[in-house]
């Protein structure tokens, strides 16, 4: 009996080990998919030079662990555990979570953001707001219009929601970055869209969550109001009648699609959808009379503006707009995304040919807005 | 290649099992040899080509010692040059570097200019095999081998040729020779290797990102709970990660016919500095002792002499662990102890109640793992300024969620509770029923499969005393 057993263990282990090389290598059962961008990673390629660099190994190593059999299954499993277990959200993805209050998810850049620990100096700040005046004058001199759109953080609208340890601010008289640039957009007078205060005053009397639960930007309503404000602020610059949008009739449900679940499918667990509560889903109508002003426009700016684009994509909103993620790749949507070549960007036919430029900046992006691009376009000015 | 790395789990041991086991068994040196060498090469291509050379240095070495039984000054000059030979290559590779910057430091040289030598994988442990068997053929202790690959398994064998156990030649030189493995050996083997595997991955990769978060804090944010956080979680990340390499090790040669010592006994149950050595890295302290201790003199010779010889010897097996001067000064924290345990500790400790010795010894060398952990003596110095709340924290920026999680502390309890229950309850090892064998079948596939998981979520993690 004690013989079998051990016989039985030992071939179970090595069914075991045979099943997980034969799914790697042969996929039998379909693997669940797992959230989140991933680097592709080259086949090993072995060689002489390379085994002798060390290359191949380092190359079969991550292949292997890339490759293993049921491996989105065991870190879905993982993960579910340190969860249901230990409360704990795994953050392998590169973005660190935190699960705060009411199951509520929080990126852990906004509490870093919310909690003063990323302070960035005054004078970078200033430098960085001097370059959007200079920019805001250069485009308003040639008749165009210019919005800088301080993007809402999440730790910020609702840290009602974070846990105990991180509800707490760092003691220091030092304000956050975003305390430290509105006066300075004020003495610069720049055109600015301040969401994050919008959202902070809005918040109390809002029907509708700004923020959900599994999301890290703003809700599809957020993005919705976020819009109108958007319009109205670019209304402000011109006296040509720009397009009418509204968010209403609002249903609510458990079914987020999109930005409204991005952090709930990053924690890759069994049950994402745990994580997520109620939804607003606006209904987008946007009219705009025949002789409407529909601008072209370039937007610069990170993940906030797709939202912004999914919500105003119609024909009456703007002419031919485009939008530089991260002033590094390019595209209307995250699918159609590519390479944005700096070095033979036409700054005149591509840019400054645009009625409207709108360079968004989420809270932890602060000390480097626009990425880049204000610096390059004054570049070309001079 | 990690033993706890997916392609050694699921690529290399399954592979090498399948090709170890279908080898005749007269060949299966060959086989383990190949193998041990394929491992080795993985991680240290260009030095497996040295570790040949040593072991055919070695092995000629050691047939002339055989040879010239009669002539004891060549033989001496023989084995003398062997040592030479033994350790020059330590230290060329794991200690020039450190040597070398000491000196431009010290005498402000920029001028010369040095190519940072690259450490071979387990430089460290392969020197102190090379040393037993060589010193052993020249005190008669055990004959040379029969066989060329008899010795060069013995060096390369890769269950231990990376981070020990320190294995002495005439411990397996039967077993490379003659060796039987049966199904309790493979199972018994197995279940270990488990066991090693569930320490390493579940509890110390899980501590060592504690452990890692405080001392990457900057000073400033360092309180004291944080500081006394950091290295207990360091100590039992030392401890699991370390002694779950042993028993992977033990598993991985138990089932290839080898049985390997036990290298670790419940440490930080231990009631003096000189039971802590005895219970930890067993090998090593058996290796200083006969190696070194003893012919220094052992305690053959004054009072005086031989606690000199044991600071020196715990001077020497400190800076073994690394080329650092805080690896130099932990050595002779834990040789200070070791002395004062003869001066006085020893005789007291029967009026001192178990727990207070139990206790004070572990606090004692949780202080210690502050030199081993830090990356110099300056930034020990500070932490030890941190733990006793002697330097100011003027910024905290990281709150206790920035450096443990509630999986954190589960394991923390868990790993406290192994380390410290011995000391209260006695496991006894009953006679295998089925009841029990399903039990360990159940907890084995569970360590394996929880292990395994963590592994792919978490993707890469280093043994602690790799580089050795």
């Amino acid at each position: 009996m004690l013989r079998a057993l051990k016989i039985f263990h030992l071939g179970f282990l090595c069914v075991l080990v045979l099943g997980v090389l034969a799914q790697g290598l042969f996929v039998f059962l379909p693997e669940q998919k797992l959230f989140g961008a991933l680097t592709s990673l080259p086949q090993p390629h072995f060689s002489v030079s390379s085994w002798m660099s060390g290359s191949f190994q380092k190359a079969s190593d991550e292949w292997a662990v890339r490759h293993v059999g049921f491996r989105s299954y065991l870190i879905k499993t993982e993960n579910q555990v340190n969860l249901s277990l230990f409360h704990t959200l795994s953050s392998q993805s590169g973005t660190p979570m935190v699960f705060g209050k009411n199951g509520y998810l929080f990126e852990k850049d906004a509490i870093n953001t919310y909690r003063k620990t990323d302070r960035a100096p005054v004078a970078t700040l200033e430098e960085s707001v001097v370059r959007l005046r200079q920019l805001q004058d250069y485009l308003q001199q040639h008749g165009k219009l210019f919005l800088f759109v301080l993007a809402p953080n999440k730790a910020m609208v609702n840290p009602e929601y974070l846990p105990a340890a991180y509800a707490k601010k760092l003691t220091t008289s030092e304000g956050t970055n975003y305390e430290k640039i509105r006066p300075l957009l004020q003495k610069y007078n720049i055109n600015t869209l301040d969401v994050e205060h919008f959202f902070e005053t809005l918040k109390s009397s809002s029907p509708y969550p700004l923020f959900v639960r599994g999301g890290t930007h703003w809700s599809r309503y957020g993005a919705c109001i976020a819009a109108q404000a958007l319009r109205d602020s670019l209304a402000l610059q011109t006296p040509k009648k720009l397009f009418d949008l509204s968010c209403d009739p609002v249903t609510t449900d458990y079914l987020p699609s999109g930005i409204d679940q991005d952090l709930a499918r990053l924690t890759n667990i069994w049950g994402s959808r745990s994580l997520v509560g109620l939804t607003p889903h606006p209904s987008i109508q946007i009219t705009a009379p025949r002789d409407a002003f529909r601008p072209s426009v370039l937007f610069v700016g990170d993940s906030f503006v797709w939202s912004i684009l999914d919500t105003l994509k119609s024909p009456n909103t703007f002419s031919s707009p485009e939008f530089y993620y991260y002033y590094s790749k390019q595209g209307l949507t995250d699918t159609s995304l590519k390479e944005i070549d700096k070095k033979n960007l036409d700054w005149e036919k591509n840019i400054f040919s645009k009625d409207a430029l709108i360079i968004e900046a989420s809270m932890s992006a602060l000390p480097t807005i626009g990425f880049g691009f204000a610096e390059d376009a004054l570049k070309h000015i001079k | 290649m990690l033993f706890s790395s997916i392609i050694f789990l699921f690529w290399f041991l399954p592979l090498f099992l399948l090709a170890y086991f279908g080898t005749p068994r007269r060949f299966r040196n060959y086989t383990a040899l190949a193998g041990s060498y394929l491992f080795y090469a993985w991680g240290a291509p260009r030095f497996v080509f040295v570790l040949i050379a040593m072991s055919i240095c070695d092995y000629a070495l050691s047939i002339l010692l055989e040879k010239t039984t009669n002539r004891p000054y060549v033989r001496k000059t023989l084995i003398t040059l062997g040592i030479l030979g033994c350790i020059a290559p330590l230290f060329y590779f794991k200690y020039s570097n450190y040597f070398v910057h000491e000196f431009q430091n010290l005498f402000h040289v920029s001028s010369f200019v040095w190519q940072n030598v690259i450490l071979p994988i387990g430089i460290s442990f392969i020197t102190f095999h090379r040393i037993s068997y060589l010193v052993d053929v020249y005190r008669g202790t055990t004959h040379a081998a029969q066989r060329f690959t008899d010795y060069a398994l013995y060096l390369a064998l890769f269950p231990h040729s990376i981070a020990g156990p320190i294995i002495r030649y005439h411990g397996i030189a039967q077993e490379l020779r003659e060796r039987f493995t049966t199904l309790d050996t493979l199972y018994e083997g197995l279940y270990r290797f488990c066991i090693g595997l569930g320490k390493k991955v579940l509890i110390a990769n899980t501590l060592g990102e504690t452990a890692q978060a405080v001392f990457q804090l900057d000073p400033a944010s360092l309180t004291a709970p944080y500081a006394w956080l950091g290295i207990i979680c360091y100590a039992f990340q030392i401890f699991f990660d370390f002694s779950g390499y042993s028993d992977m090790a033990i598993g991985l040669a138990k089932m290839m016919g080898f049985t390997f010592p036990e290298n670790f006994n419940n440490p930080y149950i231990a009631q003096s500095f000189t039971d802590f050595w005895r219970r930890w890295h067993i090998s090593l302290s058996g290796w200083m002792r006969e190696y070194l201790y003893i012919p220094l003199g052992g305690n053959r010779i004054s009072k005086f002499r031989t606690y000199f010889n044991l600071w020196i010897v715990f001077a020497i097996s400190g800076f073994w662990h690394g080329a650092n001067a805080t690896f130099l000064v932990w050595g002779i924290y834990q040789g200070l102890f070791i002395v004062l345990d003869k001066l006085f500790w020893l005789r007291l400790s029967h009026t001192i109640p178990r727990v207070v010795q139990i206790t004070s010894t572990f606090f004692l060398i949780l202080l210690g793992w502050v030199f081993f952990r830090s990356d110099s003596l300056h930034t020990a110095l500070i932490y030890f300024g941190h733990l006793f709340g002697v330097l100011a924290t003027p910024t905290v920026y990281a709150t206790w969620m920035d450096l443990i999680t509630y999986r954190g502390i589960f394991v923390l309890i868990v790993a406290g509770l192994i380390s410290f229950a011995p000391a209260f309850f006695t496991y006894k090892t009953a006679t295998q029923s089925p009841l029990q064998i399903f039990r360990k079948n159940v907890f084995a596939t569970c360590l394996l499969l929880f292990s395994l998981a963590s592994l792919v979520s978490a993707q890469f993690n280093p043994f602690i005393y790799f580089r050795f």
